[in-house]
């Protein structure tokens, strides 16, 4: 298809704009972290730097406890996809496949769930982790990481199973094989594309959670994204961008990588997620 | 005839086993706590005091008469209108550039995806930083450019203004894919037919892609307009709801008052106010979506 030059411009124009928009902060925040501490207030900026140096990630590890916050990222992260991602498949089959009374009830209460301020049951939620005594903690955490995904997965998951033609199913019935040995043998390697999208968005959206960590956990079970507040909140001078570019840097690197890998299977999922009908 | 009804009996109940782990789990954790917030916000609740009083309508009372409160609604309000209709424009621009098939597609669609995969408080702080009067980003760029320094935190228009933004560039992203899915909808057949009629890319692009993609841009409009009404991580982020109290989200008072000032009843009384706008704004949604599929 013939293309004018004008519409060639445009394009390469926004492309070009939208580029730098998305990555000059970006680039500023590598930046900063790998620069000497007086260099990073100054006036103007100093785009490339002429003695970088890791003194920053340095001084981040001293000032956190990584290790420490790592772990528990990588638990409440892992377990909470894991099982959101079990049971929105568990829930999306359920609501595709079988018409039972009250489906559409249950279906419409969880998306109203999804619609209620996160904030708003705040203080209940609080009172009942507390009473629970379950507030500083990995697993009490890992609770609400499970919580998270549900209502997006099941969403995406049901949308998905409409689409597979029940013949499959039929078929491996009619050989005689039970329900537990259809999904496993026969729906499982159908699913698998879908999983793995809903895997990927999910997990980068727990990782990132950063709401839910700062209030249900304060010291011993913090995540990894919490790490900015007490940065911040430890150093009585200026914001500690020093280290707090270094935690940036740290964060944004693995998800730009999985971003690039993984673009397809995300763009993918979300816009399924987004079929609202 | 009994073996039948059996096995669908033992199909109702699969589908309840199923669904039940999704259910319990948004019950407890989302739906049930919410009708304690509503009685919550009916108590004098203050864990600091260890007072846990029935005082009827006065947390209701106090609101109306609390500056800061009042504050937060109008910025909520101004907020999520400002952003969401700068992130719809954008977003159409976006989706409608990633719709084209060139050289760059792929580089577009990295780049584009990359502010939803970062965590919120990165990009909160890192955008105090950028923002940052002296040493910031956006001044060393608007210096060189125009020689002005503006204070984007001690201004509260500005300092608004620098919260929209923000909002405006981590979200855009997540909001163009889903207007490129509405877009990737529209029959090819329509624009073919145009460009038969001598129709240019401008008039293409208003006669039929917006139309077709409006009820979608509506929808979506509604969900994510609710969506940011209700979250403060930016705020708490970026500014604290500061300078003074100009930035801060309904929902980001609510926070303070519970965490901060541990007011739980009042903290609930807010959370009722947030549950009444979001309930209009889905109220107005619906008329807008209702009045759009008429007028077609």
């Amino acid at each position: 298809m013939r293309r004018s030059i004008g519409a060639r411009i445009v394009t390469w124009a926004s492309t070009a704009v939208l580029s730098v928009v998305i990555l000059l902060p970006l680039y500023w925040i590598v930046l900063s972290s790998i620069l000497p501490r007086e260099l990073i207030f100054q006036f103007p900026i100093q785009y490339i730097p002429r003695q970088p140096t890791f003194n920053n990630y340095i001084m981040l590890f001293k000032s956190l406890n990584m290790p420490k916050l790592f772990t528990n990222s990588v638990i409440t992260t892992v377990l909470g996809v894991s099982f959101g991602v079990l049971f929105s498949v568990m829930g999306g089959y359920a609501f595709s496949r079988i018409k039972f009374r009250g489906s559409n009830l249950v279906m419409g209460l969880l998306m109203l769930s999804t619609i209620l301020p996160a904030t708003a049951v705040l203080v209940p939620l609080f009172q009942l982790f507390r009473s629970l005594r379950i507030i500083d903690n990995v697993w009490g955490l890992t609770l609400l990481y499970i919580n998270g995904p549900i209502p997006f997965g099941t969403w995406v998951m049901y949308g998905f199973f409409n689409q597979i033609p029940v013949s499959l199913e039929e078929s491996a019935e009619m050989e005689g094989a039970g329900f537990v040995r259809t999904m496993f043998s026969i729906i499982a390697p159908v699913l698998k594309p879908a999983i793995a999208t809903l895997v990927i968005c999910d997990f980068v959206g727990a990782f990132n959670e950063f709401m839910v960590p700062l209030i249900f956990a304060a010291n011993k079970a913090t995540t990894l994204p919490v790490g900015f507040v007490e940065l911040s909140a430890s150093s009585m001078f200026a914001t500690p961008w020093d280290t707090m570019s270094a935690l940036g840097t740290l964060l944004l690197v693995p998800f730009v990588i999985i971003v690039i890998a993984f673009e397809n299977r995300i763009t993918q999922g979300l816009v399924a997620g987004s079929i609202k009908g | 005839m009994r073996k039948r009804l059996r096995a669908r009996t033992k199909r109702i109940l699969l589908a309840w086993i199923l669904v039940s782990p999704a259910v319990i789990f948004r019950v407890f954790a989302t739906l049930y706590p919410s009708v304690w917030t509503f009685f919550y916000s009916f108590f004098n609740y203050n864990q600091i005091g260890r007072i846990r009083r029935f005082i009827g309508f006065d947390n209701y009372i106090k609101i109306f008469r609390d500056q800061a409160i009042l504050d937060s609604l109008v910025f909520s309000v101004f907020f999520v209108v400002v952003s969401v209709s700068m992130q719809i424009v954008l977003g159409v621009l976006i989706a409608a550039l990633m719709n084209q098939k060139f050289f760059g597609r792929k580089f577009v669609r990295v780049v584009n995806l990359i502010p939803w995969a970062i965590s919120m408080p990165i990009a909160g702080f890192s955008a105090y930083w950028i923002f940052n009067a002296d040493y910031g980003l956006v001044n060393d760029i608007l210096y060189r450019i125009a020689g002005i320094k503006p204070l984007w935190f001690v201004n509260s228009g500005l300092a608004r203004m620098s919260v929209v933004m923000a909002d405006v560039w981590k979200n855009t992203p997540f909001l163009s894919l889903m207007i490129l899915a509405a877009m990737q909808g529209i029959d090819l057949q329509q624009y073919e037919s145009a460009s038969m009629d001598g129709a240019g890319v401008f008039r293409k692009f208003f006669s039929i892609t917006l139309p077709s993609i409006l009820p979608t841009i509506v929808t979506l409009g509604i969900f994510i307009t609710i969506w940011r009404v209700t979250s403060f991580e930016l705020v708490y982020a970026m500014t604290q709801g500061g300078p003074g109290t100009v930035t801060s989200l309904l929902s980001y008072q609510i926070y303070r008052q519970a965490i901060v000032n541990f007011n739980f009843g009042y903290s609930s009384t807010i959370s009722m106010v947030l549950f009444v706008v979001v309930g209009l704004m889905g109220v107005c949604g619906l008329a807008l979506q209702r009045k759009i599929a008429e007028s077609r």
